[in-house]
């Protein structure tokens, strides 16, 4: 309970840091977000009142505070861009991405736990290369081609799959959104399974040669119990880390697919508020992204404990 | 007397799309047989126009305020126009009240009173009528400083407010504080709002009803969904005819996945830029419409660079230069631009060529250079990294340039940091700058480009007597003497150099073959009569 409650301090903590990093960084940045908006035959006395009204000639430090005295009220305050709540606008684009990512990384993770363990037990067998030769492809291949050609082959040639969006024009269905989603979620799934199998492979091959694997065969288990029931839970270690590290993008989402597939997702949203200095936009999507970091961190820690019994005995 | 208040009209009110400004996007302009013709190339639509139907038409990114009063990106203002009209339209040097809310307008001798008459049984989209109230409260919003409009400058004349008087339920009365022979123009620019949905609304900028608009367009808001789309749909109190039961602006930002998209028939128009125009060119399903866009491509030569405050040193530039090349270079082919010799399009009122064409003499450029003592220049030259066509005439300059001897750096530069940049008066992070811009066709609006202090001012020029020619073009009415300021000031740009214009690039709009009616619909630059868009079978 102590450790818990010591590690949410550091959590809170982390966040807080964050923050300022974020708020300095973003502020450090060259330029004025107002004169993102300028345009001829706009007059000095609007764009003064513009920047006023953003409160952007107080003091860095005033503005900080302001931000932070919001946001412990559980308000994001408002886009530079459009006025609306940030807030409201990363709620909006949320489940786009918790949808698309969090389908491309559980499907990722699955085939992964197949092809992983199958390419390690089968090292350098014929399935291990064909294996190995889809993850260095997977890894290596733009994003953003991969999803062009995808969407020329499927949309275009093929006339299988809408091009874009995540709904068409009159429908907002389950089977509307499931169509739409197959192909960023295939590409997405295709590169996020490349990684992990390539760890699970790495894992599984080191597992393989233990001590306990030996004795499991001594004692005449089948291979694929091995596998499955001793192997996995220790190859499956090292995913963890990664799986914990991802879940981040769970919010942050991948920017180039929802950009190339014109997913409405919290990606995008991210690249209009850089691009457009809007730094209320910007902070509030980096706290989130962080709270999910540390979360995900934490969530890493615990499932390490309880899949890893020398963690848990150790009390690290 | 009408007939010489016309003239006047004429004379003084001609103007465009002021509000795409610099580094905005792109712009249209067509063909109808009331208002002339600058469409070069209006394709063939084949098949039979039908009544109803929806339009997928792309845009690049969410509209941030559709308030028409507060719109200040080009996303929000192609959507605005689908919901709300104009007072008025100035096409091609003449007014057109084809969309527009106004029956007529009139003008006293002196141009210092505008009467707007209303066309008869006109309502908002929620069925109030639209009268002479909503006019007068509109006028009174733009003016007003609590309101922070931000082009709240069409209803001032040299710093002093337009009164607006209502003479009865369709007739407005605006009393300018001076003779203003480009008030029209701005006029042009203002859309009406409703005065039952904002009366006493603290901060219309930022309210809440913006995100559910009523308007007096030929459509009306329907539904909005961040990062997706914005649908609206036709609405029956318009005062004209609507083919379309809807339209839907669908949210694509890379333009290689809208080009796909209108290849599958999943998006069914966008605009296209001139390095885009052979690969859509090839799509069997697609129509591309090409238009006089009224942009300006130029290069602006910053005068807080040193080097550049010696006017020999602006002039080699220029003769170092071959225009017809540089145009063929950057934008491909000769029918997609034509060399520019004037910072005004060739439709603004008032253009004339230059007296001295400066162009493609590198010996001369190299004696100026001499002269002035600069033969190992480098100059930093910036533009947008993402746009092509700036990137080739980059290349283009840089090649060029290091024949008379002056060695250029590129500074390919991200957009927000180059709007920051191109927007503070002082920085002296760029020698040269690629840009662009659409004003339209009232010469007025183009002094902001080159007025000492103004922040579209990228060539820091702070020339007094240039910005005196700038004002009394403007509150002069007699039209032969407007004529000879404009010329002059076109002459004293040029041979002062101030700014480098390149070229008038053309628009080209791709719209699938199930689709006719944009050859109307293109109204001029970037204004759009969504009414007229219709489908085909």
């Amino acid at each position: 309970m102590k450790k818990v409650g010591s590690r949410f301090i550091q959590c809170v903590l982390t966040l807080f840091v964050v923050s300022i990093l974020c708020f300095a960084m973003t502020k450090a940045a060259p330029g004025d977000p107002v004169l993102t908006y300028v345009e001829p035959n706009m007059s000095e006395e609007y764009i003064q009142r513009l920047r006023e009204s953003l409160g952007l000639n107080k003091p860095l430090v005033e503005q900080y505070l302001l931000w932070l005295g919001r946001v412990l009220h559980g308000n994001f305050g408002n886009s530079l861009m459009n006025g609306r709540s940030v807030l409201t606008q990363i709620l909006e684009r949320l489940p786009a991405t918790v949808i698309l990512m969090g389908s491309s990384m559980l499907l990722g993770f699955l085939i992964a736990i197949v092809l992983g363990l199958y390419s390690g037990k089968y090292k350098n067998g014929l399935l291990d290369k064909i294996v190995s030769v889809l993850c260095y492809v997977g890894i290596s291949i733009p994003t953003f081609w991969f999803g062009i050609m995808a969407i020329y082959l499927f949309s275009v040639h093929l006339g299988w799959l809408p091009s874009y969006g995540m709904y068409g024009t009159d429908t907002r269905n389950i089977g509307d959104l499931m169509l739409h989603l197959i192909m960023p979620c295939g590409v997405l799934t295709f590169t996020n399974a490349a990684q992990y199998i390539r760890y699970l492979r790495s894992s599984t091959i080191t597992a393989l040669s233990s001590d306990y694997v030996m004795v499991q065969k001594a004692y005449g288990m089948s291979s694929s119990g091995i596998l499955f029931r001793h192997v996995l839970k220790n190859a499956i270690l090292p995913m963890i880390t990664v799986l914990g590290m991802s879940l981040q993008s769970l919010v942050s989402g991948a920017i180039i697919t929802e950009q190339v597939f014109a997913w409405p997702g919290i990606g995008q949203l991210a690249v209009t508020a850089v691009t457009q200095f809007d730094y209320p936009l910007i902070m509030g999507i980096t706290m989130f992204t962080a709270v999910l970091v540390v979360v995900g961190n934490l969530l890493a820690d615990v499932l390490y404990a309880v899949f890893d019994p020398r963690i848990r005995k150790s009390g690290c | 007397m009408k007939t010489k208040i016309t003239s006047l009209l004429l004379a003084a009110a001609m103007t465009a799309g002021l509000l795409a400004g610099c580094g905005s996007a792109t712009s249209s302009s067509g063909s109808t047989a009331e208002t002339g013709d600058t469409v070069f190339q209006t394709p063939e639509t084949s098949g039979t126009k039908v009544e109803g139907g929806n339009i997928n038409i792309a845009i690049t990114a969410d509209p941030q305020d559709i308030n028409p009063l507060y719109v200040v990106d080009q996303t929000s203002f192609d959507v605005m126009q689908a919901l709300y009209s104009p007072f008025f339209e100035i096409v091609h040097g003449e007014m057109y009240y084809g969309n527009g809310l106004c029956e007529n307008v009139t003008s006293n001798d002196d141009a210092t009173e505008f009467t707007l008459t209303l066309k008869d049984g006109l309502m908002w989209d929620d069925g109030e009528p639209i009268t002479a109230d909503d006019v007068v409260f509109t006028m009174q919003v733009l003016v007003d400083e609590n309101q922070n409009v931000p082009y709240s400058s069409y209803g001032f004349i040299d710093g002093q407010p337009v009164q607006a008087e209502k003479v009865d339920d369709r007739t407005v009365k605006l009393i300018l504080p001076e003779s203003s022979a480009g008030f029209l123009g701005g006029l042009s620019q203002v859309y009406c709002i409703p005065k039952h949905i904002y009366e006493g609304v603290e901060n219309i900028g930022d309210s809440d009803l913006n995100n559910n608009p009523v308007g007096c367009g030929p459509f009306k808001f329907d539904e909005y969904k961040s990062g997706e789309y914005i649908r609206v749909v036709k609405n029956d109190k318009w005062f004209n005819d609507v083919n379309l039961d809807s339209i839907t602006f669908r949210i694509i930002k890379d333009a290689n996945s809208a080009n796909a998209a209108l290849a599958s028939g999943d998006l069914d128009a966008r605009l296209i830029s001139a390095d885009e125009y052979q690969t859509v060119s090839r799509y069997s399903n697609v129509n591309i419409y090409a238009y006089n866009s009224g942009r300006v491509n130029a290069m602006f030569l910053n005068q807080s660079t040193p080097a550049l405050q010696d006017v020999r040193v602006r002039q080699a530039i220029a003769y170092g230069l071959n225009k017809q090349e540089l145009c063929n270079f950057a934008f491909l082919s000769e029918e997609y631009a034509d060399p520019a010799y004037s910072i005004l399009t060739p439709d603004t009122l008032y253009y004339t060529e230059p007296d001295n064409v400066m162009d493609n003499d590198p010996e001369k450029a190299t004696e100026l250079l001499t002269e002035a003592g600069q033969q190992n220049l480098t100059l930093r030259l910036m533009y947008v990294s993402t746009d092509k066509t700036e990137e080739s005439q980059a290349i283009y300059i840089q090649s060029t340039l290091a024949n008379i001897g002056i060695n250029i750096e590129l500074v390919p530069t991200d957009e927000a940091t180059f709007k920051n940049k191109t927007k503070d008066p002082t920085c002296t992070d760029y020698d040269l700058v690629l840009s662009y811009y659409t004003l339209g066709e009232e010469p007025s609006l183009y002094a902001d480009m080159i007025t000492s202090d103004s922040r579209s001012n990228m060539s820091h020029v702070k020339d007094t007597d240039l910005d005196a020619l700038w004002t009394e073009g403007n509150s002069t009415a007699d039209e032969t003497k407007r004529a000879e300021i404009y010329a002059q000031i076109q002459n004293t740009i040029n041979d002062n150099m101030y700014i480098y214009p390149i070229a008038y690039s053309n628009g080209f709009y791709a719209v699938s073959k199930n689709f006719g009616g944009f050859d109307e619909c293109l109204l001029k630059t970037i204004y759009y009569d969504y009414s007229k868009i219709y489908s085909v079978q």
